[in-house]
C-alpha cells in the first residue's frame, strides 16, 4: 500500500459509501416538520432585552425552579443508572478525545487543557454548577452545530439562560441554590468586563468556573449542562405527564388544543408548548375563548405545577418500570453533559440528599445587582457588600454550613427589589388557568 | 447542475420547486456521508432528514445550500456519534447495517478515530474538500485540520494493514 498519495483511503471510504442505498422519504414529511418547527419558534423567541424589573425577577425565579426540578430528575436518573450498571457491567473501553465515560454518563473535561485554578473546596459539601442553555426549543436553525455557525451569529448560538450553583452537603439534609442573573456585569479572565453569560462555553465550564471564583469566591466541584431538549425528552421518557383542567383550553399561537375538561396527558413537545404558552385561553360553555389575564404570572405558575408533576411521575414510574428506566437513562446520556468527576457515586449522594429535603424545600438565593447602563447595555452590577449577601456567599464558599430544613429561615435572602419579594403563587390571580396542584391525574 | 449555484429564488413556488429538486438530488450522497461519519445508515437517514428540515426553514436565507447541508449533516453526525458510543455500552449491537466483509474492516478502522478525526477524513477524502473548507465545517483552524488528518491517516493505515 503506497503512502505517497491517499488513494488507499479514498478507495476505502468509497467502498463503504457505495454499499449504502437509501430512498428519500416523501418530501411532505420535511415540509410538515419545517412548518411545525417554525410555529414553535415564533413562540419561543426571546422577549425584548429590557424587561420590567419584577418580570426579570420572576423569570429568574422560574428558571431556578426549572433547574432544581431538572436536577432532581437528573439525580434520580443517576440513581437508576446505578441499578442498571449492576445488571450490565458496561465495558470500560476508552472513548474518544477529551470525552470519557463513567457508567454511561457523558463527561467532558475543560478543552484546550486549560486547568481551572482555585483551591480545593470543603471535602464534604459540593458546589455543582448548573448551566441551563436555551437552545431555542431544540430547533434553533443555525446554532446546533457549534463553532462556525455560532461564531458568525452569536445571538443565535446556544445561550446560557440559567447559571446557578447548587451546594449540597451529603452529611446534612440541606440544599442551597444560588442563581446568577445572566446580565451580571463581571470581570471575565482575559476578556475584561462582560455579562456573566458570555463566560459560558458549550461543553467547557472552565472559563465560567474561573469567573465565578474570581468575582464571588465560589468554587465549582461539578458541572451539569442541560437544555430545553432535556425537558422534552424526560417528559417523553416517562410516558407523558397528565395535568387536570377544569375547562377546555387552547393557545392558537402555539397550536395547543385541549378539547375537554379533565386530565390531559402531555407529550414532550406539547409540554414545552404548554409551559411556554403566553396566550392560553379557556373555553366557556358557549364556546367563547377567554385569554389568561395575567400573562406571565399564570404561565409561571403552570410551569411550576408542571415540573412538580414531572418529578412525581419520574419517581413513580422510573423506579419500577424497566422500559421507562431505560428511556430516562437515554435522556441523561444524550441531553445532559457533566464533568468527568461527577461520578455515579457522587450523584447517588446527591440523590439521597434530594430525597431528604424534597425538591422545593431548599434555600434559594440570588446574587443581588444594581441596574446600570454600560455602553448602551442594561446590565446588573453585583452588590456583594450587604450583610445579607455576605451571609449567602458564606454558605457557598464553605464559611457557613448549608442550611438544613430546620434552620433555613435564618439566612433566607431578601432580593433587592421590594416589588419582587414574593414569588408568584399558584392561584394568585383570578382568571388564570392554573391546574389545582392538589388534583392528581 | 452544480447545486451550489442555485440562485436565490424570490417567488415562493419557485423556492419550493428548487428545494424539491435539491432534496432528491442530494439525499443519497448526504446519507452516504452521514453513514461514513456515524456507522449507521438508519441513523444517517434520520440526521439527513433533520438537516433538510432545518435547511427548508432557512431556504431563502442560505446562500450555499450544499455547504450548509454538509455542515449540518457532519456536525449533527458528530453529536450523534458521541451518543452512540455511550449507548453501545448498553446495547450489544453497534451498527444496524449489514456491511460486506471488506467494509467491516474499513468500518472498524474508522471507528478507531475520534468523531472529529473521522469527520475530517471523510470530508477530505470522500467529499474532496480542501483543508480550509473542512476547517470551516468543523469550526477550527486549518492547522488543526492538518494535524487531525495526519494523525487519522496514521491510525487508519495501521488498522487497515492488520
Amino acid at each position: 500500500m503506497s503512502h505517497d498519495n491517499d488513494d488507499d483511503i479514498r478507495a476505502a471510504l468509497a467502498r463503504i459509501a457505495d454499499t449504502v442505498r437509501s430512498e428519500p422519504p416523501d418530501i411532505e414529511h420535511v415540509m410538515q416538520a419545517s412548518k411545525q418547527a417554525t410555529t414553535r419558534d415564533q413562540q419561543a423567541r426571546p422577549r425584548a432585552e429590557v424587561m420590567h424589573r419584577a418580570d426579570a425577577y420572576r423569570r429568574r425565579r422560574t428558571t431556578l425552579r426549572l433547574g432544581v426540578a431538572i436536577l432532581g430528575a437528573f439525580a434520580l436518573i443517576g440513581g437508576l443508572m446505578a441499578i442498571r450498571t449492576q445488571q450490565h457491567t458496561p465495558d470500560r473501553a476508552a472513548v474518544e478525545g477529551t470525552t470519557t465515560s463513567a457508567g454511561g454518563v457523558t463527561t467532558v473535561t475543560g478543552q484546550g487543557g486549560s486547568p481551572v485554578s482555585f483551591p480545593a473546596a470543603d471535602p464534604h459539601a459540593k458546589n455543582i454548577l448548573i448551566v441551563g442553555a436555551n437552545s431555542n426549543a431544540c430547533v434553533d436553525p443555525n446554532s446546533p452545530w457549534a463553532g462556525a455557525a455560532a461564531a458568525a451569529s452569536d445571538d443565535l448560538g446556544t445561550r446560557a439562560d440559567t447559571i446557578m450553583v447548587v451546594r449540597v452537603d451529603p452529611t446534612r439534609p440541606g440544599l442551597a441554590v444560588l442563581s446568577f442573573p445572566r446580565d451580571l456585569w463581571v470581570q471575565i479572565p482575559g476578556r475584561g468586563k462582560q455579562r456573566i453569560s458570555s463566560a459560558y462555553v458549550k461543553n467547557d465550564y472552565s472559563l465560567l468556573a474561573q469567573t465565578l471564583y474570581n468575582n464571588f469566591g465560589v468554587t465549582v466541584d461539578h458541572y451539569v449542562q442541560i437544555d430545553f431538549c432535556a425537558f422534552t425528552r424526560i417528559v417523553n421518557a416517562i410516558g407523558g405527564v397528565a395535568v387536570p383542567f377544569t375547562t377546555p383550553v387552547r393557545d392558537r399561537n402555539v397550536g395547543l388544543i385541549i378539547p375537554s375538561a379533565g386530565c390531559h396527558t402531555f407529550s414532550g413537545d406539547e409540554a414545552l408548548a404548554y409551559v411556554r404558552s403566553r396566550h392560553l385561553a379557556w373555553i366557556d360553555d358557549t364556546g367563547a375563548a377567554h385569554e389568561d389575564r395575567s400573562a406571565d404570572v399564570g404561565r409561571i405558575s403552570r410551569q411550576q405545577d408542571f415540573l412538580l408533576r414531572v418529578l412525581e411521575k419520574s419517581l413513580k414510574t422510573g423506579l419500577v418500570d424497566p422500559p421507562v428506566t431505560e428511556a430516562l437513562i437515554r435522556s441523561l446520556q444524550t441531553d445532559i453533559v457533566t464533568d468527568q468527576g461527577f461520578t455515579l457515586q457522587e450523584m447517588m449522594k446527591l440523590a439521597g440528599v434530594l430525597q431528604g429535603v424534597g425538591p422545593l424545600s431548599v434555600g434559594e438565593y440570588q446574587i443581588e445587582g444594581k441596574g446600570i447602563t454600560v455602553g448602551g447595555n442594561a446590565v446588573l452590577a453585583p452588590q456583594l457588600d450587604s450583610p445579607n449577601m455576605r451571609a449567602v456567599l458564606a454558605i457557598f464558599t464553605g464559611a457557613a454550613p448549608v442550611p438544613g430544613d430546620s434552620d433555613q429561615t435564618a439566612t433566607t435572602s431578601t432580593p433587592a427589589s421590594g416589588a419582587a419579594t414574593q414569588p408568584p403563587q399558584p392561584g394568585a390571580l383570578e382568571g388564570d388557568i392554573i391546574p389545582d396542584p392538589r388534583t392528581d391525574c | 447542475m452544480d447545486v451550489s449555484e442555485i440562485s436565490m429564488p424570490d417567488v415562493a413556488a419557485g423556492a419550493e420547486h428548487s428545494f424539491d429538486a435539491f432534496y432528491s438530488e442530494r439525499w443519497l450522497s448526504m446519507v452516504r456521508l452521514a453513514t461514513l461519519t456515524t456507522g449507521s445508515t438508519s441513523l444517517a437517514e434520520e440526521i439527513v432528514q433533520d438537516a433538510f428540515v432545518q435547511l427548508h426553514r432557512n431556504w431563502t436565507r442560505v446562500h450555499n445550500p450544499s455547504a450548509w447541508l454538509r455542515t449540518a449533516v457532519v456536525n449533527h453526525g458528530r453529536s450523534w456519534v458521541r451518543r452512540q458510543v455511550l449507548e453501545r455500552r448498553h446495547q450489544l449491537s453497534g451498527t444496524d447495517v449489514a456491511m460486506p466483509d471488506e467494509g467491516v474492516v474499513v468500518r472498524a478502522a474508522l471507528d478507531r478515530l475520534s468523531s472529529r478525526q473521522r469527520a475530517a477524513i471523510v470530508l477530505r477524502f470522500y467529499e474532496d474538500l480542501p483543508e480550509a473548507e473542512i476547517a470551516e465545517v468543523l469550526g477550527c483552524r486549518p492547522g488543526t485540520v492538518k494535524s487531525l488528518l495526519d494523525r487519522a491517516k496514521t491510525t487508519l493505515r495501521k488498522e487497515l494493514q492488520q
